[in-house]
């Protein structure tokens, strides 16, 4: 359903992307992977389209999205968390999703059941309590959720997961990955960054490993804890 | 304010307003009153684009002076009819905010705020090199006659800028409590979340700034009558565009209210001074008046109030 092709990207000097090719397919669970650095961030940027690839081309659904702008991108069932959370700081965690809920669904701005599906939205990352509350009255954690909550609401096809885990307890993490695998049991491909990778290895079918903004291995978990040159990057020369 | 009863407290405003030169008849009432509610209309305009979307434009006076320079041309030189001058020149201003946004607002705030600066050197400089705008000299106004129900002039354009604030807070209001102003905010706030969320925010901003443009043009365009003769160092004046944002930010940005408070409370101080003292005081007033509210009450006046009363005090949608 996502097929990018050479994508490459340098900002200044450091080359953060070099010609990776990234296919997601229909439904799948994809693990990708990578020191700190490697590159797995600015790729999800570049599919969601808050950075622009500088060669290569994106291809979503058949459908050449390299020139889209992001939110044709999210109308078009691409959503994405941010690992470093965006909250919109002016407004409660209850209209920051409602946000997308009218802006990509098309939900109706002022409706008591447009607050009510985000409502619903909350519950299911557990934050339905504080609803009513700003950002800057939550933890860095609780706005994971949040951010996970809004890339929900879009009703994406293709979920990108920026470290939705990071700083989880493991039975948190246990229940957000049962959340993922019910919503992939649906249709979704979930698209799962992640250093935790008793999380990542468990929850994917085929796992992308990049190493200095190059693809370096890519395979069924299985392999990939097995390959050599993943080791390698991990644990350094 | 109940948002059902929002279009009768609008008509009811502007009956109040038509009405009020029949009953009161009071000439410098009327001559300081419209210099006050062109701030209000200005600044309500300004805060549609600067308040939602926080991209600051100094260059209200860019889109002001094209009203008046549009109106005024219209009127003198090819006699067209005051009520289509005015929409003329709201129209131009209009496409002027396009031209501006098309060229800064796909880019970072910042660079919004200088196109506006530049642009008012701009404005001015070709109305300077243009011997049918009057060049240096300006233009004197041939002034139409008021219409029977108005003693003069003066109450019949302090009718007009009254109905001009009045629409113009109603649209705001609207905009406040519609998936624009939604998404205004949202990109405030964060533009990349924001677009990633779907909110279209090039588009966006461009809406504000062509509709701020067009009010602020509208505005303009009844100055010349007002004032009689225009010229382009008045016109093209940055204190204009500087009184508008400190307005603002001193009554509340980014709430419907805040402008139209700022406006009328640094307005009527202004009026009064420049009576009892000098009107050379006028943007001394308003700086002294940002440097204090920036220290001591960054949510203005209506931050203050919401505070006394125990309201919120920003401008987000529930
Ligand atoms: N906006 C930017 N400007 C300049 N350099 C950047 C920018 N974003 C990322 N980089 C650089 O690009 C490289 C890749 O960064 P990226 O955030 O994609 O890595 P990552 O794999 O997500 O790392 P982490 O695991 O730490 O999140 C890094 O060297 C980073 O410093
Ligand atoms: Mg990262």
């Amino acid at each position: 359903m996502l097929d990018a092709k050479g994508v490459t990207k340098n900002f200044g000097g450091v080359r953060a992307l070099s010609d990776v090719d990234f296919r997601v397919e229909k439904g799948e669970r994809l693990g990708l992977i990578g020191p700190n650095g490697s590159g797995k961030t600015t790729l999800l940027s570049i599919i969601a389209g808050t950075i622009r690839t500088d060669k290569g081309r994106l291809a979503y659904k058949g459908r050449d999205i390299t020139r889209v702008s992001p939110h044709k991108r999210a109308k078009l069932g691409i959503g994405r968390t941010f690992q470093i959370p965006k909250p919109l700081s002016s407004m409660t965690l209850l209209d920051n999703v409602i946000v997308p809920l009218v802006f990509i669904r098309g939900l109706h701005n002022k409706d008591g059941e447009t607050s009510d599906v985000a409502l619903e939205l909350l519950q299911q990352v557990g934050l339905s309590a504080k609803a009513s509350l700003r950002p800057k009255q939550l933890t860095q954690l609780e706005l994971r959720e949040m951010e996970l909550a809004r890339a929900l609401a879009g009703k994406p096809e293709l979920l990108l997961l920026d470290e939705v885990l990071a700083g989880l307890t493991s039975g948190e993490a246990d229940d957000v990955v049962e959340l993922l695998r019910g919503l992939n049991g649906r249709g979704i491909a979930i698209v799962m960054v992640e250093h935790i990778m008793r999380a990542v290895m468990g929850f994917s079918q085929r796992i992308v490993v990049l190493d200095f903004g190059v693809k370096i291995a890519e395979g069924d978990p299985e392999e990939i804890s097995n390959d050599p040159e993943v080791l390698k990057a991990y644990i350094g020369e | 304010m109940k948002r059902n009863l929002a279009p009768m407290y609008l008509l009811v405003s502007l009956a109040f307003g038509a009405i009020l030169p029949v009953f009161y008849k009071q000439p410098y009432f009327y001559f300081a009153s419209y210099i006050v509610l062109q701030y209000v209309a200005l600044s309500v305009a300004w805060n549609l684009l600067g308040g939602y979307g926080g991209y600051l434009n100094f260059g209200t006076s860019a889109f002001f002076g094209v009203g008046a320079y549009v109106s005024a041309y219209l009127f003198n030189s090819l006699g067209i009819p005051e009520v289509i001058a005015i929409l003329a020149a709201g129209a131009v201003s209009a496409l002027f905010g396009v031209l501006i946004g098309y060229s800064s607002l796909r880019l970072r705030g910042v660079y919004f705020a200088i196109a506006t600066l530049a642009a008012t050197t701009l404005v001015q400089s070709i109305v300077l090199n243009t011997p049918a705008l009057g060049s240096a000299v300006g233009l004197y106004i041939r002034f139409p006659a008021a219409p029977a129900i108005y003693g003069n002039l003066i109450e019949l354009l302090f009718v007009a800028m009254f109905g001009i604030s009045v629409v113009s807070i109603g649209l705001s209001y609207w905009i406040e409590n519609s998936w624009i102003g939604r998404g205004l905010m949202a990109l405030r706030d964060d533009e990349q979340a924001a677009e990633t969320l779907g909110v279209p925010t090039f588009r966006l901003k461009l809406y504000a700034n062509v509709l701020s443009g067009f009010l602020m043009g509208v505005v303009g365009s009844l100055y010349p009558l007002y004032i009689g003769y225009i010229e382009p160092y008045s016109i093209f004046d940055l204190g204009i565009s500087f009184n508008v944002f400190v307005m603002t930010f001193i009554g509340g940005i980014g709430t419907w209210q805040g402008p139209i408070i700022g406006a009328l409370v640094l307005g009527s101080i202004q009026q009064a001074a420049s009576v009892t003292v000098t009107s050379q005081y006028n943007l001394a007033v308003v700086a002294a008046a940002m440097l204090v509210f920036g220290i001591f009450s960054p949510g203005g006046l209506k931050g203050i109030f919401s505070r006394l009363f125990g309201k919120r005090s920003t401008g987000t949608v529930n």
